[in-house]
């Protein structure tokens, strides 16, 4: 560092109360956001304001003198700003973003490794004269190819503190820590600085000027051997040439795949296990006998108040008198529920509800983990490289693949992934054909239906797989295509990508960043799943049969089976009585609000070769696609645990009025076309409004999604039915 | 003087970046500009070039945009992923 000529004394009688506004500014691939991680850990939060699509992760900080709020922006280029991220990281710098104050300071993290390249983004935000600290990152990595950098001459030339700093082994950080207390505490010094836009030989060309200083200043502060980078690229002769590479990276992403669906496997057990006892240890503790009415009401509206201020919380949602409303009303109503439908409502709405969604949270986490991880070592823009003739031909950018790939456990992360594409046209038409392709939740469906099919051949079983598989991906990839030529026509943006030095990922920030995704998506997704989840119970649940006023003849044959079992005991007789309950379920949620809606629209499926009873599946995994195969199971009368085969075989036996069976070839068909093609799943969308930034979005997806299921199953069932397969 | 789309591996000169809108001003503000030395590393669609010290991937459509001026003594060493072009 150097004492650098003062110019100018700005006075930092602000409001002193509030935390100075550091932004962090760098290239991409700069190790900027671990450098971010290491000076605030866990401290950081993502930031959610409205509509601003674009994540920026927040901390305050303790430094010698006064407390700032750091904020990581997206790494840019350039001020061009040519994405959203791109245009927040400018507007923030400009002092143009309505939530953010116009920034303290600046902390530019540049690449030691790269300084020659960096210095052009260096040139651009040094000329918004902010007071800047300079942070030399992966200065041990330059050690390590033996670059040398004269970090005081730096200083000079560059008219601020530089600080050399090592993000991955912590060196130099209290220095900087320092450095970035003494700008901001101390007198703030503006300094002169030359514009090398104006001052270097110009051509009419800013870009080259740029570029000029960057190499003036190099040349005289940098010493480095003749050849660097051969390692990086000794593997990219591999893994960008055509052939070999499309080769390995589907052999990587299969191993991926293969990764994170044998490591979900045990938490998702867990997970799921572990909202069953939670269920059965708040079912035992539910009282079963009559509470006096004085007690139990304000208990209960004390919980459910509760429970929905930490829904609010949790979705950020503010105390307005409106949403207090809804609280009150909430509660109230909850409060006047009988006791049995309270612990309808606790067990199966909201435990069950939940924890559906939470047990794919798993997989969501893996899947971040993994994309973060191929993203630090430098091969996601190897990826997007060897892919992008492929993707160009269906009018997407090669940085599409991964996400389409993720698409494949789970539409979440994929459309998180999405923000790689830096066009916004090209970012929405991925997120919007995502959910096409085959997310893991679809696989109970599949597995269902290829039971139903053929569950003599595993060989034929497979085939459904695949065809299911493919259907999605075709499906996405025209979609992609129509929607680029139709409402959201234009030119895909063709290639240009750093192809970064590969380098080893940091497990801390890839470790961090599941955490900082996972809860963006709880945030958002969690309190509308809730919501949901609610409702959904309410509609399977009223309006309430009870036992006594069953339709006449299941009444008869509940009756009968329970004199049976009267005379009867051990195994038989618990079977005979869960057969009643099983028959009794069926005949109250087709009493239900829902059965009623399975009948209403009975005209509107019927094409597809659906009765009421799959309607009822369909209308209840409105919010969740997997939970169709038990609700079918309840409708015909199975009982929510059944596994497997007697499912099948139960389904296999059901009859239409007319004799014929219901889940015949052209209906199986049918349905499954159906599931590939329907969005059915409410956390996609609440993601996919985040991420767009509007509703509008969600509902096109939804739309079209049902629509496209619809005439596609019609098609099936119409031409099966047509050919003989009924 | 050719497009770079034309290149061989070996270096050259960029001389013109062709057009104002956002795809010159992706190119340039990655260092491919006017006065810049680029490096063909590996030549096809998408081609890999070497420019400031960077690995850069670009589309043929984007490369046909720019105009450079071969080195001397481009070709016969050219398939030799080589070493960085030093600015010193």
């Amino acid at each position: 560092m150097t004492a650098s000529p003062v110019l100018n004394v700005i006075d930092s009688a602000g409001p002193a109360r509030e935390a100075a506004l550091v932004l962090v500014v760098g290239n991409p691939n700069t190790g900027k956001t671990s450098l971010f991680n290491r000076l605030t850990g866990m401290r950081a939060k993502t930031a959610n304001y409205p509509g601003i699509t674009v994540d920026l992760r927040r901390a305050r900080l303790h430094l010698p003198g006064r407390d700032i709020e750091l904020v990581d922006l997206p790494g840019l280029y350039s001020l061009d700003a040519l994405s959203p991220e791109e245009q927040v990281a400018k507007s923030a710098l400009l002092g143009e973003l309505d939530r953010l104050p116009t920034p303290a300071a600046v902390l530019l993290v540049l690449d030691a490794t790269q300084l020659e390249r960096n210095l052009f983004l260096a040139s651009e935000v040094l000329e918004l004269q902010h007071p800047t600290v300079v942070a030399l990152n992966l200065i041990d990595a330059a050690d390590d190819v033996h670059i040398k950098i004269e970090v005081d001459r730096l200083a000079t030339e560059l008219g601020c503190a530089v600080v050399p700093v090592s993000a991955r082994t912590g060196r130099g950080l209290d220095d900087l820590r320092q450095t970035l207390g003494r700008t901001i505490s101390r007198e703030l010094p503006v300094l002169q600085r030359e514009h090398p836009s104006c001052t270097v030989g110009c051509h009419g060309c800013t870009y080259s000027a740029r570029y000029e200083w960057a190499e003036r200043i190099t040349d005289g502060t940098v010493q480095k051997p003749e050849s660097t980078g051969q390692h990086s690229a000794f593997i990219d002769r591999v893994l960008t040439n055509p052939l070999l590479g499309v080769g390995a990276f589907l052999g990587l992403m299969l191993g991926v795949f293969y990764l994170i669906f044998s490591l979900a496997d045990v938490p998702m057990t867990l997970i799921d296990e572990g909202f069953g006892r939670i269920a059965s240890a708040v079912d035992a503790l539910i009282p079963t006998q009559p509470v006096n009415r004085w007690l139990w009401t304000p208990v209960v509206a004390a919980l459910t108040f509760a429970v929905t201020g930490l829904g609010y919380r949790i979705a950020g949602i503010r105390w307005t008198s409106g949403w207090l409303a809804f609280a009150a009303v909430t509660s109230g109503l909850v409060a006047v529920l009988p006791a049995g439908d309270f612990r309808s409502l606790v067990v199966n709405g909201v435990i069950g509800g939940v924890g559906g969604v939470l047990v794919f949270l798993p997989q969501i986490c893996l899947l971040f983990f993994f994309i973060c991880l191929l993203e630090d070592s430098g091969y996601m823009a190897r990826a997007a490289f060897v892919m992008e003739r492929l993707m160009r031909k269906v009018g997407l950018p090669g940085k599409a693949f991964v996400p389409m790939l993720s698409a494949h456990a789970c539409a979440i992360p994929g459309i998180m992934a999405a923000r790689v594409i830096e066009d916004w046209r090209d970012r929405l038409v991925t997120i919007l054909v995502l959910p096409l392709l085959t997310c893991s939740a679809r696989l109970p469906v599949y597995a269902m239906v290829a039971a139903l099919l053929f569950s003599d051949s595993p060989a034929k079983a497979a085939l459904v797989f695949v065809g299911a598989y493919l259907l999605g991906i075709v499906a996405a990839l025209l979609t992609a295509f129509v929607l680029k030529k139709s409402i959201l026509r234009g030119e895909t943006v063709p290639l240009v990508i750093e192809l970064p030095p590969y380098r080893r990922p940091s497990l801390r920030n890839a470790l961090l960043t599941v955490y900082d995704r996972s809860s963006v998506f709880v945030q958002n997704a969690g309190s509308i799943i809730l919501l949901i989840s609610v409702v959904l119970w309410a509609l399977a649940t009223y309006p309430k049969l009870s036992e006594d006023h069953l339709p006449a003849e299941q009444a008869a044959e509940v009756a009968a089976l329970r004199v049976t079992a009267e005379t009867l005991s051990g195994e038989e007789a618990d079977g005979l009585y869960q057969e009643a309950d099983q028959l009794v379920a069926q005949a109250v949620l087709a009493h239900s609000f829902a059965g009623r809606l399975g009948r209403f629209v009975e005209p509107v499926f019927r094409p597809l070769g659906f009765d009421w009873r799959i309607n009822v599946g369909v209308i209840s995994s409105f919010a969740a696609r997997e939970v169709v195969v038990s609700t079918l199971a309840i409708m015909y009368g199975m009982g929510e645990d059944t596994e497997g085969s007697p499912l099948v075989e139960t389904l296999r036996r059901q009859q239409r009025p007319d004799g014929s069976r219901v889940f015949n070839t052209a209906t199986c068909l049918s349905l499954l076309t159906f599931y590939v093609l329907a969005m059915q799943c409410l956390p996609t969308q609440a993601v996919t409004k985040r991420e767009t930034g509007s509703w509008k979005w969600a509902f096109l997806q939804l739309g079209y999604m049902t629509l496209l299921a619809y005439a596609a199953a019609l098609i099936v069932y119409q031409t099966t039915t047509a050919l003989g397969y009924a | 003087m050719i497009a770079l789309s034309q290149m061989t591996p070996g270096n050259a000169v960029c001389r013109h970046v062709d057009g104002a809108g956002s795809h010159a001003t992706r190119l340039k503000r990655l260092g491919i500009c006017v006065g810049r030395t680029l490096e063909v590393v590996q030549a096809g669609d998408p081609m890999i070039l070497r420019v400031v010290g960077a690995r850069i991937g670009l589309s043929k459509q984007l490369a046909s945009l720019v105009t450079v001026e071969p080195s001397a003594n481009t070709g016969s060493d050219a398939l030799a992923d080589g070493p960085a072009t030093s600015m010193q």
